[in-house]
């Protein structure tokens, strides 16, 4: 089985594990807010390279895939994070020891489901918002 | 999230000395380009902006005038940023497209005033991009009318050097010295040395309803005059119920009067039967300026800023509009030239405009 499979495999698996809905969220926010907390410099200078190139037709496709390109990732920390923090929080539940964050990683980062998703989303705000 | 951080300390400690210097490395280069992305630094960084249509400002509200053309007439916006990242100042730096320039936050107006002065700009633009189109349409069609009247100067900013801080961007000086300021001419007379003692001179400004005396200070000047601190312009106001055929402002986020001129083109355009611009594709730059000279009412195009930028923002834009020609103000002129030549060789043609006239008769000569 490649390292994607068992990610997306590790995936299922973690949504089986029998968690309070509340622990569930509180994972979820806790590795979203420490992707944003990692990424944080990345995202700033993104920001800015939009304000700065962002007024060129040319620009602003390369820039909107580099965007692409970094949900992407932050979706791969995130959930990776998510696995790492359910594994020391459950550290008594055999099926969430066997989680591995890389596969998850990998899984994530290549997730077509969200890539499509986040490219929708990125078009609408291109159509909505930038001249 | 504290129980994987406590094992990820732990795992830390019992690591090897590589390991840890490249775990304490990358947290330094996180720390860096964090302070590189929020530490600012004292430039101003202009970049290429936007074509918007001016049509979409001012609306020719009329029945009589909804089927006229407005024209593919359109002002040109650019970005400035005062106070920027290190990591910003740096990409700007390396882009030859982008101009940076010095910021002094002592004697350069803040963010807030600048929006302050452009809105007002804006704002009066507007009403002189009327002005101007309704009297020059009225010489063709009878029936189009304007009136409005000056009320007086309108302050747009204070200087932080030199201006007195009694004054507010938006007062009206209505009075200096007790005397009514009847035109700009009158008010550059009448605030004038012989009315300036010991460094003061009283003026009369109208802040919102209220009217209040100012016995303002101003500061001397090398060579024996003073300088007068505050940047102003003639105010006017048009009396709509007097006007025809009506019209509509619609809000815009864009400040500044660079694009009186070619707002004036399209007011112009729309109040007339036929299409002036013969479809060609029209952007430009610069200020409309309605000048007295011999109490002769003239419309000339007033310089700007930015014009390198602009004419940026001109040809990126060629690429979706095709652009046919591009006006500038005659003091605006040679700048626009040595960045067209750069940057825009052959893409449109560089009009030079000294009066709003200058461009009724380009288009005259268009086939």
């Amino acid at each position: 089985m490649s390292l994607r499979s068992q990610g997306k495999e590790n995936m299922k698996q973690y949504y089986e594990i029998k968690m309070k809905k509340l622990a569930d969220w509180l994972l979820l926010g806790e590795s979203i807010l420490l992707t944003i907390v990692i990424m944080l410099p990345v995202i700033l200078m993104y920001i800015q390279l939009f304000t700065i190139y962002g007024h060129n037709t040319i620009s602003i496709i390369i820039i909107s895939v580099i965007g692409w390109f970094l949900l992407m990732l932050l979706n791969g920390i995130s959930n990776a994070l998510q696995i790492c923090f359910a594994k020391a929080t459950y550290n008594d539940n055999k099926v969430a020891q066997q989680l591995n964050p890389r596969a998850v990683f990998l899984y994530q980062i290549t997730n077509i489901g969200f890539a499509i998703f986040t490219l929708i989303v990125i078009f609408v705000f291109l159509i909505l918002f930038v001249r | 999230m504290i129980a994987f951080l406590k094992d990820l300390l732990n795992r830390f400690k019992r690591a090897r000395v590589v390991s840890k210097a490249l775990v304490i490395f990358s947290m330094l280069l996180w720390l860096v380009l964090l302070l590189v992305c929020v530490i600012k630094v004292n430039y101003t960084v202009v970049t290429p902006g936007y074509a918007s249509k001016a049509s979409e400002r001012i609306i020719i509200e009329n029945d009589d005038f909804k089927d006229n053309k407005t024209g593919q007439v359109y002002t040109l916006a650019v970005y400035s940023s005062n106070k920027v990242s290190i990591f910003r100042y740096m990409l700007s730096s390396i882009n030859k497209k982008y101009d940076v320039s010095e910021y002094n936050p002592k004697t350069d107006l803040s963010d807030l005033e600048e929006q302050n002065q452009g809105k007002i700009m804006m704002d009066l633009s507007v009403t002189k991009s009327l002005i101007a189109a309704y009297t020059e349409a009225s010489k063709i069609n009878n029936d189009i009318k304007i009136t409005y009247s000056f009320q007086g100067m309108i302050v747009e900013s204070v200087s932080h050097t030199y201006g007195d801080s009694q004054l507010m961007a938006g007062d009206i000086v209505t009075h200096v010295k007790g005397v009514k300021v009847e035109s700009e001419n009158h008010f550059w007379e009448i605030f004038s040395r012989d009315n300036i003692e010991n460094n003061r001179i009283l003026v009369t400004v109208k802040r919102g309803d209220i009217n209040k005396d100012l016995n303002l200070y101003l500061h001397s000047s090398d060579n024996g005059g003073y300088y007068v601190g505050f940047r102003t312009e003639a105010y006017y106001i048009i009396d709509q119920e007097n006007t025809y055929p009506a019209y509509s402002i619609k809000p815009t986020n864009t400040i500044g009067p660079s694009g009186g001129l070619l707002q004036t083109l399209s007011i112009y355009n729309s109040l007339l039967g036929e299409d002036i611009t013969k479809g060609k594709v029209v952007v430009g730059t610069g200020t409309i300026e309605l000048v007295y000279t011999d109490d002769k009412l003239e419309f000339t195009g007033g310089a700007i800023g930015a014009i390198r930028q602009k004419i940026i923002t001109a040809y990126e834009c060629n690429r979706i509009n095709n652009i046919d020609v591009f006006f500038v103000d005659s003091y605006d002129y040679d700048d626009a030239l040595a960045a067209y030549n750069e940057f825009a060789k052959g893409s449109f043609d560089l009009v030079k405009v000294e009066k709003f006239s200058d461009i009724i008769n380009y288009f005259a000569g268009v086939e």
